[in-house]
C-alpha cells in the first residue's frame, strides 16, 4: 500500500483544479471581454456621464445703448423656481410649498396648490424671479428641508431701464432669450453670442474638479449694439405725440420720426401706442376693455391682434397715403427738370378736370393766382397736379422711383413694407394726377422722411438706419456703419431753391404752427384721405391721416421731423392743425439741445420773456422803480417796509408787460390765485385775462407769425390754484384749414 | 603499521623513511571548504546589530514616508476639491451679485428716466430755462492763454 497519494490521485487532482480553475478564470475571462471589448463604449459613455460634468455655457447677451451710450437693454442673471411634484407625498408638503412660494413670489395660493398635484416631476412655479425674492425662495426650501421638493434654475434676464422708451424700436426677447421684434429680432445673430461648454471630472457630490480633468471652451459674449437713437429726442418726440393722441383723439395709433437728412441717422422713432418691453404681453388699459366679454377663441384670437398691433412698427410697417406732404417730391421733380420755377404763375379755380375726372382743391372757392411759393404754402391741388402733367408718366414715374419710393428703404429693422403704386403702365393721366399729390399710393412713413431728406440735403437718397456702430464683449468696436448715399435725384440748386419754398410754408403758409422762434424752420402739411370705402366715420366722412414733415435750420438742413397722427377725431384735423404743432413743439426742444444757435429776428427779440431784477431785501419804493424800469409791472402785497419775496424770481422769465408780486415782511402766506381759462382766445385776449388774474403768460406756438392764431392749450389746467405772479405757458395755433 | 605509535622524538632517525609506504589516499573530492567562521567579536556583532535595525527602522520610516505621501496626496486633492467647491460658490455668488448689480443699476436708472426727471421737476414747481436765459458766447478756437510761471509776463498766442 502507498504511503501517500500516487501519481494518478495526483494527476486526477491536478486535472479537476485544472478545470476548475480554467472554467472559473475562463468565465470571468469572457465576462471581462465581453465588458472591455464588445460593450466597451457603452460602459465609457456611462462612466463618462458619471464621471464627467458636461454642461453648456450660456453665452452672456449684448447689450443695445443709444448714441450717448445710455443703455437701453441689458442683461442679468435670474432663476426659475420649479417644484417636483413626484416628490411632494403628504399633505403637509403640499401646503408648505404652496404657503410659502404663493407669498414670496405673490402668486396665487390655489394655483400653486394646484402645481404640486400634478403627475409631472418638473412644473415651473415662476420664471425670471429676481435674486431678492430668489435667496427668499432658497431659504425657505432650506429652512423647511424641501430640498427634494423644490429648486431654482439660472436663467437671464433682459432689462429694459427706459420702459417704453424707443419699445418698437428695440423690440424684446421671449423667455429662452431670443429676439422677438425690433432691433433685438434683426441683430439677433450679433447680439445672442455663441454658447460655450465645459467638460469636467465630478466627484461623489457631484461638484466638479477642474484640476482633475477639465476642458472647457469659454462661451463668446454677443456683440453690443450702438445705435443712433438719442434718448433725448426719442423722450421729446415719444412726449409730444402721445399729448397730440389724446388732445386730439386718435383711434389709430401715431408715429414720430426725426432723421438726421444728411446721415439718414434715425435720431428718434416714437410710435404710440406702444408697450413696455419688459412685459411685452401686456395690453394698454384701453386694449384690455377691449378683450371684456369675449371668451374662448374669439376671446384668444382678439388677444393676439392686439398684442400684434402694439408691437407693430408703425413707422417701417403700415403704408399710407402721404397726402400733401408728398408735394415735395412733385415740386423738386418739377423744378429740377425746369416745368417750373419762381417766375410762373398759376390760377386755382377750386378745381381741375383731368380726362373727365373732378379733383377739388381742399380751398374749394379756389386760391386765384398764384405763385410757386404761394402754391406750395397753400398746398393748392390743382398747380400740383398741373406739375403732374406737365412731367408727364414717364418722367414722374422716374422721379418716383429716384426718392427710393418704389423699394423698400432698407433700413436695419424688421417687418419693413413694401410701397403700393401705380407703375408707369398702368399710370393714365387719372393715376398720375392723383399721384402728384400724394393719393392713392401708400408708403411707409420711412420711405417719405427719407424722400424729404433727399429733397433738402442737396439732393443726395441716404440709407437710413437705427445701428452706428456693432461692439465686442470688451467694447471694442467691431463694426461702423458709415453715411451711405445711394444717388443724387436733384441738384443742389434745386434742393436749395426747395428749402426756400418749404421755409415759406411754416413762415406764411399753412405750417405756421410749427414756428419756432430763432429758428428757421421749413415743412409741409398733409391730410390724406383713407380712400377705402369701409373706412367711414360716424359722420360717414371718409377718415383722414394728418400729417406734417419739419425740416431745420433752413439756412443748413440738419434734421427733418414726420408726424404722422392716424384717424383723428376731432373738430379740426387738418394736418397743418394738429400735426405741425406737434413738429414745432419737437424741433423747439431738441434744436438747442443739438447745439443749433437761435437766431433770433428784430420782432422775435421784442417779444422774448426777460428776467425781472431781483429787489428781495431793497426797500418798497426802490423795487417798484426798479420793476417798471423793466417794463414790467408790479403788485406788492403787505405794508412792510422792505421786499422780503418776489414772484417771479429773477430767475424766471416774463413777457414785458408781465407782472411781478412783491412780498414784504408781514405779508403772510402767498397769495394763490385760480387759473382761468386761456384757451380759445387770440393774444390780445390771453394777455387781457391773464393780467387780470394776476399771472404772467410765455406764448408758444405760432403767436409771433400769424394774424389769426388761437390758444388752444395751456400749461396749467383752468381751475387749479397757483400763485399770484406764475408764469402760464399758452399755445397758439392758426386753423387755416391747410391740407 | 598506521597504529604503530611512535614516540621517538630523535629527529636523527626517520623511521618513516622504514616504514611500508602507505599508499596515498585517493584525492578526496573537492568540498566547500568547510570554514566555520569564527564568532564575531562583540562590538562587530553590535555594529550588524545596529545595522540591522537602522535597516528596519529606514524601512519602516521609509513605509512610513510613503503612507504620509500616498495620505498626503489623497489629503492634498481632498483639500483641492474642497477649494475648487469653494471657488465655484463664491464664483456663484460673484456672479450673483454681479446680476444683481445690474438689476439695481437699472431700477436706478429707471427713476431717473426723463420721464420721471419731467414730472418730478413739475411737482416741484420747476420751470424749464427760458429762451432769454441762453447766452451763446462765441469763442476762437485758436486763441489761448499761458501763464509763464517764473514770475515771467503773460503771453498769448492767437
Amino acid at each position: 500500500m502507498a504511503k501517500g497519494p500516487t501519481k494518478s490521485m495526483w494527476m486526477r487532482m491536478l486535472i479537476v483544479m485544472l478545470a476548475l480553475v480554467v472554467g472559473t478564470f475562463g468565465v470571468s475571462a469572457i465576462r471581462l471581454g465581453k465588458l472591455m471589448i464588445v460593450d466597451a463604449e457603452d460602459y465609457q459613455t456611462m462612466a463618462a456621464e458619471q464621471q464627467l460634468y458636461d454642461t453648456e455655457l450660456s453665452p452672456t447677451r449684448g447689450d443695445i445703448y443709444d448714441c450717448n451710450m445710455n443703455v437701453l437693454a441689458t442683461s442679468a442673471t435670474v432663476w426659475t423656481v420649479y417644484i417636483t411634484p413626484t416628490n411632494i407625498k403628504t399633505e403637509e408638503q403640499k401646503n408648505l410649498i404652496a404657503d410659502g412660494f404663493s407669498e414670496i413670489l405673490s402668486l396665487d395660493r390655489e394655483d400653486v396648490y394646484a402645481m404640486t398635484e400634478k403627475s409631472n416631476g418638473y412644473v415651473i412655479v415662476k420664471r425670471k424671479v429676481e435674486k431678492p425674492e430668489a435667496d427668499k425662495i432658497r431659504a425657505y426650501i432650506s429652512d423647511n428641508s424641501l430640498g427634494s421638493m423644490a429648486g431654482l434654475d439660472e436663467s437671464s434676464k433682459r432689462y429694459y431701464p427706459n420702459d417704453s422708451l424707443a419699445s418698437v424700436v428695440l423690440g424684446f426677447v421671449g423667455d429662452d432669450n431670443q429676439g422677438l421684434s425690433g432691433i433685438e429680432s434683426y441683430y439677433e445673430s450679433e447680439l445672442k453670442g455663441v454658447p460655450g461648454r465645459m467638460v469636467a471630472a465630478k466627484n461623489a457630490r457631484g461638484a466638479n474638479m477642474p484640476f482633475s480633468y477639465e476642458k472647457m471652451v469659454e462661451a463668446t459674449p454677443g456683440n453690443s449694439l450702438v445705435l443712433t437713437i438719442d434718448s433725448y429726442i426719442q423722450h421729446v418726440a415719444e412726449k409730444y405725440l402721445e399729448q397730440a393722441l389724446i388732445d386730439n383723439n386718435v383711434t389709430n395709433r401715431g408715429t414720430c420720426i426725426v432723421m438726421d437728412v444728411n446721415t439718414g441717422e434715425v435720431l428718434a422713432m416714437a410710435v404710440k401706442e406702444d408697450f413696455n418691453p419688459n412685459d411685452p404681453f401686456t395690453l394698454s388699459e384701453a386694449d384690455q376693455q377691449k378683450l371684456e366679454g369675449l371668451e374662448g377663441e374669439e376671446r384668444t384670437a382678439k388677444l393676439n391682434e392686439l398684442r400684434n398691433k402694439q408691437w407693430r412698427n408703425k413707422a417701417v410697417s403700415d403704408p399710407y397715403e402721404p397726402g400733401s406732404v408728398f408735394k415735395v417730391v412733385t415740386g423738386a421733380a418739377a423744378i429740377e427738370e425746369h416745368v417750373t420755377d419762381m417766375s410762373q404763375h398759376y390760377n386755382c379755380p377750386g378745381y381741375i378736370v383731368v380726362a373727365g375726372q373732378r379733383y377739388n382743391c381742399h380751398k374749394t372757392s379756389g386760391h386765384g393766382g398764384e405763385n410757386l411759393a404761394q402754391a406750395f404754402q397753400n398746398s393748392c391741388n390743382p398747380v400740383f397736379i398741373t406739375f403732374g402733367q406737365l412731367l408727364g408718366v414717364s418722367t414722374f414715374s422716374r422721379y418716383f422711383d429716384a426718392f427710393g419710393l418704389t423699394q423698400k428703404t432698407g433700413i436695419d429693422l424688421p417687418g419693413e413694407a413694401t410701397s403700393m403704386y401705380h407703375s408707369e403702365e398702368n399710370m393714365g393721366p387719372v393715376e398720375l394726377a392723383s399721384t402728384s399729390f400724394g393719393q392713392t399710393f401708400t408708403i411707409t412713413p420711412i420711405q417719405l422722411i427719407t424722400a424729404v431728406a433727399a429733397a433738402v440735403n442737396g439732393g443726395y437718397l441716404v440709407q437710413p438706419h437705427v445701428v452706428s456702430q456693432v461692439l465686442d464683449g470688451d467694447g471694442n468696436v467691431v463694426e461702423t456703419v458709415e453715411t451711405v448715399r445711394k444717388r443724387q435725384v436733384i441738384s443742389k440748386e434745386t434742393s436749395e431753391l426747395l428749402c426756400q419754398l418749404l421755409e415759406s410754408v411754416v413762415s406764411e403758409g399753412g405750417g405756421g404752427n410749427a414756428y419756432v422762434p430763432g429758428y428757421r424752420v421749413g415743412g409741409k402739411t398733409g391730410t390724406s384721405q383713407k380712400v377705402s370705402e369701409e373706412l367711414q366715420n360716424t359722420t360717414g366722412e371718409r377718415l383722414r391721416i394728418s400729417s406734417f414733415c419739419g425740416i431745420a435750420p433752413m439756412d443748413d438742413p440738419q434734421v427733418a421731423v414726420l408726424v404722422v397722427l392716424d384717424e383723428p377725431h376731432a373738430d379740426n384735423v387738418y394736418g397743418g392743425t394738429i400735426a405741425a404743432p406737434v413738429g414745432g413743439r419737437v424741433l423747439a426742444d431738441i434744436l438747442p439741445y443739438m447745439g443749433v444757435e437761435p437766431q433770433y429776428t428784430e420782432e422775435e427779440l421784442e417779444t422774448m420773456a426777460i428776467n425781472p431784477p431781483d429787489v428781495v431785501g431793497k426797500s418798497v419804493s426802490q423795487a417798484k422803480a426798479e420793476i417798471q424800469s423793466a417794463n414790467l409791472r408790479v403788485k406788492v402785497v403787505g405794508e412792510g417796509e422792505t421786499i422780503e419775496r418776489q414772484v417771479p424770481t429773477s430767475n424766471q422769465s416774463i413777457a414785458e408787460n408781465g407782472i411781478v408780486v412783491l412780498y414784504t415782511e408781514g405779508a403772510g402766506e402767498s397769495t394763490m390765485v385760480t387759473v382761468p381759462d386761456l384757451t380759445g382766445m387770440a393774444v390780445a385776449g390771453v394777455n387781457v385775462t391773464a393780467a387780470d388774474a394776476n399771472l404772467n403768460v410765455e406764448f408758444a406756438g405760432a403767436s409771433l407769425t400769424s394774424g389769426g392764431a388761437v390758444s388752444y392749450q395751456q400749461s396749467v389746467a383752468a381751475g387749479e390754484q397757483v400763485e399770484a405772479g406764475s408764469t402760464i405757458t399758452v399755445y397758439f395755433r392758426t386753423e387755416d384749414n391747410v391740407e | 603499521m598506521n597504529n604503530l605509535e611512535y614516540t621517538h622524538d630523535s629527529l636523527a632517525h626517520d623511521f618513516s623513511m622504514f616504514l611500508p609506504k602507505e599508499q596515498e589516499p585517493a584525492e578526496a573530492p573537492r568540498r566547500k571548504p568547510n570554514i566555520v567562521k569564527m564568532p564575531v567579536r562583540k562590538q562587530a556583532a553590535k555594529k550588524a546589530e545596529a545595522r540591522q535595525l537602522a535597516g528596519k527602522i529606514s524601512s519602516f520610516l521609509m513605509a512610513g514616508l510613503v503612507l504620509a505621501m500616498l495620505c498626503g496626496s489623497i489629503y492634498l486633492r481632498v483639500e483641492v476639491n474642497e477649494v475648487t467647491n469653494q471657488i465655484g460658490k463664491a464664483q456663484s455668488a460673484l456672479d450673483e451679485q454681479k446680476s444683481e448689480e445690474t438689476r439695481l443699476l437699472m431700477e436706478i436708472e429707471r427713476k431717473v428716466s426723463y420721464k420721471n426727471i419731467e414730472e418730478a421737476a413739475e411737482e416741484l414747481g420747476m420751470q424749464k430755462k427760458e429762451r432769454g436765459q441762453v447766452d451763446y458766447i462765441t469763442t476762437n478756437p485758436d486763441s489761448r492763454g499761458e501763464v509763464v510761471e517764473n514770475g515771467g509776463s503773460l503771453s498769448a498766442e492767437n
